[in-house]
């Protein structure tokens, strides 16, 4: 280790900041796709001119869509929910979540809105309570659609009714139901969003497996159709999921992909096709289709029982990240307040690592001890540093005494601390989760920086007050500057991750103190 | 054969970690030569398996509760 290896870590380390601080200022991401603004051509065309009959249009094209978002939709206020339905395809052209930080607008392009059916065509509110829009299929079908929406949970119902007042038999051709494209989120993810979105489905449990897998497409690929069975598909970004649940008796396959919503910005959407239907005159044909709107609350998705909760994903680690959220949410119960669930989880790791901890510092007490001797050896080695250490190593065998803890406890602790990341990171429930006075959301970065600042205050004292002797000078230099190294890369990451470090701290702290003069 | 494939790219991975460790972590290892030094010397010296075997058998050993000290790679 020498000079050079210092030199190269802290250039890299500068030169990473630099990067993507400047990246982001000269290519920032786009913004929330903008609604388009209320051009006319859905309000003005009449409704009274019969549209020539429209051929069915292929999912794949969207020139059929006439609508224009916001202009002329209905809007409707279900539980805390506001939300409006355009007239072309009835579908949900804004649907603003009630979040803990404020009304979230979940639709984030209303061409053709969420859950369109038949785009090109134009449907009628009808008269009375509920949701319910009618259209007249150029085929002589009429069609009926209802929305159900339970706000408690936000597992929704789509109803769609298909009949054929006719006195002959009617062919229907395949018909779609969309998710997408995009998907909106809170103010503070919109920055990431376009890298968070996907298109997906989740899949029944492969051969000899319990679990049902998710399958997430790239929102770069255009799409493809999915002929396999599948339990849902939909939408989904860091904290919300649309997705539709299809009877497979009604629904043969899923589309997921993307398309372009404006020229930089491709958004993903999927699409549920039924089959084909012929219909006897007077027949008609009901498709109940129930649909997730909302968070992506891992609890309330697990206790939905339908596989939603596969959509949330913890990266590296992510079993050890599912089951430290478990904990975290049982905690919750009892204090109601996650940052002190967090600091109670720490409080049982550290229990835990109690006897690695005793060990080492009871090593750290010896080790004052043979201070003397120590030096000695330091002074007769001083040129040769490999030797001095080996000298040393062997010092400290013959006095129980390692000052350093070993490679397995890091090791150890490096996957409960990524996996902690990414859960605290992508956690629904986290997002504007308050701990105390200043910090209202956890999973956003401390905005007045008191946190990581302790932080890195109290890894100084700690380090000040245990100098670990390191035969390499500039090794040593470099284990001074690891409090700035760590408040540094503390500063924007989630205040519940770094309550999580920081409590690591004062507990490693204090544990320190009690013992230092209990053995003095 | 695959190995000579493999085992360059293993030490490139080696030493990006053993980089990211410097930085996050202060210095740890109870035995000279450190246990990432051991796991290079084995990488570049060993059969792949037995430098799998024997680097994860030192990092087990690597904790509170042994003595640690000078444990040079056996030939």
């Amino acid at each position: 280790m020498d000079k050079n290896l210092f030199l190269a870590v802290a250039l890299s380390i500068l030169i990473y900041l630099g990067w993507f601080g400047l990246m982001n200022r000269l290519y920032p991401a786009p913004a929330a796709p903008a609604k388009q603004s209320s051009a006319i051509e859905a309000v003005e065309s009449p409704a009274s001119v019969a549209p020539a009959p429209t051929p069915y249009a292929a999912p794949e094209s969207k020139s059929a869509f006439q609508g224009d978002g916001l202009a002329g939709a209905f809007p409707y206020t279900v539980g805390k929910v506001e939300l409006k339905v355009q007239a072309y395809g009835a579908a949900i052209a804004s649907y603003r979540y009630p979040g803990p930080l404020g009304a979230v607008e979940l639709v984030s392009t209303a061409k053709p809105g969420f859950f369109a059916t038949w785009p090109e065509l134009e449907f009628k509110a009808a008269p009375g309570p509920g949701l319910v829009f009618t259209a007249a299929h150029p085929s002589g079908a009429s069609i009926r659609k209802e929305y159900s929406f339970d706000p408690a949970s936000n597992l929704h119902t789509l109803r769609v009714e298909v009949s054929n007042p006719t006195r002959k038999p009617l062919a229907l051709e395949p018909w779609t139901v969309s998710v997408g494209p995009g998907l909106g989120t809170v103010q503070n993810e919109l920055k990431e969003n376009a890298d968070q979105w996907r298109a997906g489905l989740l899949r029944p449990p492969p051969q000899g497996k319990t679990q049902p897998v998710l399958e997430e497409h790239p929102t770069k690929e255009d799409g493809r159709w999915n002929e396999q069975p599948f339990r849902w598909t939909g939408v989904d970004n860091r904290y919300f999921l649309a997705a539709l649940v299809p009877a497979e008796a009604d629904f043969a396959r899923a589309w997921t992909g993307s398309e372009s919503v404006s020229e930089k910005l491709r958004a993903p959407l999927a699409r549920a096709e039924a089959r084909a239907l012929t219909l006897a005159p007077g027949q008609a044909r009901v498709y109940e289709v129930p649909f997730y709107f909302g968070p992506k609350g891992y609890t309330h998705l697990s206790g939905l029982g339908l596989g939603f909760e596969k959509s949330v994903q913890f990266g590296w680690f992510d079993q050890i990240g599912r089951f430290a959220l478990k904990v975290l949410f049982r905690l919750q119960r009892y204090t109601h307040n996650y940052g002190w669930s967090i600091i109670i989880l720490t409080l049982i790791l550290q229990v835990l690592m109690f006897p690695l901890t005793y060990k080492q510092m009871k090593s750290a007490a010896i080790m004052k001890k043979i201070q003397p001797e120590l030096a000695k050896v330091q002074q007769k080695f001083a040129k040769d540093p490999q030797r001095l250490n080996q000298e040393m190593m062997e010092l400290y065998r013959k006095h129980g005494a390692n000052p350093l803890g070993g490679c397995l406890p890091i090791l150890v602790q490096m996957p409960v601390f990524v996996a902690l990341f990414n859960a605290l990171r992508n956690a629904w429930e986290l997002h504007g989760a308050p701990w105390i006075f200043w910090v209202k959301d956890l999973s956003a970065h401390d905005p007045f920086y008191v946190l990581p600042l302790v932080m890195g205050g109290i890894m100084f004292l700690q380090s000040k007050m245990n100098p670990v002797q390191m035969a390499d000078p500039v090794q040593s230099k470099m284990f001074q500057y690891m409090p700035v190294i760590f408040t540094f890369m503390f500063l924007n990451f989630p205040a519940g991750l770094v309550l999580y470090w920081l409590t690591n701290s004062v507990l490693g702290f204090l544990t320190q103190l009690a013992l230092k003069s209990r053995w003095e | 054969m695959l190995s000579a494939a493999v085992r360059p790219a293993l030490i490139e991975v080696l030493d990006m970690l053993r980089a990211a460790r410097a930085v996050l972590f202060p210095p740890c290892c109870r035995f000279v030569p450190t246990c990432s030094e051991y796991a290079r010397e084995a990488l570049e010296k060993l059969p792949l398996h037995e430098a799998f075997l024997k680097t994860a058998w030192r990092l087990l050993r690597c904790h509170p509760f042994h003595p640690g000290g000078h444990d040079p790679l056996a030939r």
